[in-house]
């Protein structure tokens, strides 16, 4: 029965859709991992985001991974569906983003591709995804395990479809242009900064932790932003532009 | 030139950029319809793919269940007679403002999506058929496509709802009467789908 979705479906037809899913809370990806459920350690997050950093750098694929605790009745395709575009994941002509939800108190998932990645990460390749890597590791309880293998397929998918622009747009700007932009930094905007450059430093950690989850409780004290630092400096997500028409595939374990 | 002569000028010309005014007004709303309603048209043609799609799916789900489930021949012939209805209707876009093609053409779509998911029920007592790798993938292939075919009527009707308020309301209705644009049909919720269906075994 839980396949069974139909019914729910057709009540979305309304006019602009149902007051459930407006009702709940589309959440702000702002890292490429986020885990608002306190389900992946410290590492394990760390390894998730590099991956997908990498992936993001060679390919131009966004791939992003949301795991909240629950839809709170919302239809998981539409919720899933808004997130996307909310986020606008995905680079804004190529619509290459994929989004896997995971919503953990609901027991349910879904692969969100974006239309320039339907081609070959197609519904019924989403589905076998969810059915045959992510769900026997989730129903094992092993969450870090299944997302690893559930994003290595993923990206084993649509690895092909898109390289990324080598800084194409680099020449538009012109020499003379960056040389005045240094010379105003040096000679403006440094001696302005003066003490405040730690501050900076320190904010980069505190996007990390704010997009990692709420509740924190974590052991050490990611607070101070040197930890994130070191560790390669992944940078926040930040939407290319893209949008999904809902494509993809639901799954529950 | 005497006075007179000055003035009746002024006036002449301030009629002359009154009218130029309101020329270059109408036509930045017209254009704004225009935009508007190819709008509305690309998004109509998003639904069609997508009900084409589905109806593209089907043959090859009916073949496979038939493997399996043999007795649920009267769904079967449901599904196979719904798509067969929906198969005959064509909606271009210039007949999106007529309310009764419109009506038919969902009420056949619906009808089609309801005889799919009585199918996708009965299928629920084969546990055979359900762990066949080839029918789960078209389950989710025809899932997918509901999906999809619910995002693309709401963007159609997000399009549509801003169309119809342009055009209805003051400045555009009156361009809207010269260029002869008329209001365009939503899709309403189905009668009865407040209530997912009550499966019986």
């Amino acid at each position: 029965m839980n396949r069974f979705r139909f019914g729910i479906l057709f009540l979305l037809l309304a006019i602009g859709a149902s007051a459930a899913a407006a009702d709940t809370k589309i959440y702000k990806v702002e890292q490429r991992v986020s885990d608002f459920t306190n389900t992946l350690s410290f590492q394990e997050w760390q390894a998730l985001e590099k991956m997908l950093k990498e992936f993001e750098d060679s390919t131009s694929n966004q791939l992003v991974v949301l795991m909240i605790p629950s839809l709170e009745g919302s239809d998981i395709e539409e919720y899933a569906n808004k997130t996307f575009s909310e986020n606008k994941i995905g680079q804004a002509k190529k619509n290459n983003g994929v989004l896997l939800l995971i919503a953990k108190d609901d027991h349910k998932m879904r692969i969100e591709v974006g239309p320039g990645l339907e081609g070959v990460l197609t519904d019924a390749l989403s589905s076998q995804i969810i059915r045959n890597e992510i769900t026997p590791q989730f129903r094992a309880g092993n969450y870090f395990a299944g997302v690893v293998s559930g994003v290595d397929a993923i990206m084993r998918a649509t690895a092909g479809e898109y390289k990324a622009e080598q800084k194409d747009k680099a020449p538009a700007i012109s020499g003379g242009l960056i040389f005045i932009a240094v010379i105003f930094f040096f000679t403006v905007f440094m001696p302005l900064m003066g003490g405040r450059r730690r501050y900076i430093v320190g904010s980069g950690g505190h996007r990390y932790y704010s997009g990692w989850g709420y509740g924190g409780g974590w052991p050490g004290s990611f607070g101070s932003g040197s930890s994130f630092g070191s560790g390669g400096g992944f940078g926040g997500f930040s939407g290319g532009g893209g949008f999904s028409a809902g494509g993809g595939a639901s799954g529950s374990w | 030139m005497s006075k007179g002569w000055i003035i009746a000028l002024s006036i002449i010309g301030g009629i002359i950029l009154f009218f130029a005014i309101i020329v270059g007004w109408g036509v930045g709303v017209y254009n704004k319809i225009v935009t508007a309603d190819e709008s509305v048209k690309s998004s109509w043609g998003q639904v069609q793919n997508q009900y084409q799609r589905r109806f593209d799916l089907i043959p090859n789900l009916v073949e496979t269940v038939k493997g399996y489930a043999k007795q649920e021949k009267e769904v079967l012939i449901g599904v196979t007679e719904a798509r067969a209805s929906v198969g005959q209707m064509k909606i271009t876009p210039q007949m999106l403002n007529d309310p009764q093609a419109f009506q038919q053409f969902q009420k056949a779509q619906d009808g089609l999506g309801s005889a799919l998911s009585r199918l996708m029920v009965v299928v629920e007592k084969y546990p055979d058929l359900k762990s066949n790798q080839n029918f789960l993938d078209l389950q989710a292939q025809l899932e997918g496509t509901e999906n999809r075919i619910t995002v693309a009527r709401m963007q159609f009707n997000d399009q549509t709802q801003s169309f119809n308020t342009l055009i209805r309301r003051f400045p555009g209705s009156l361009i809207a009467g010269f260029g002869g644009f008329h209001e365009l049909q939503y899709f309403q919720a189905v009668a009865g789908s407040e209530k997912p269906p009550q499966v019986k075994f």
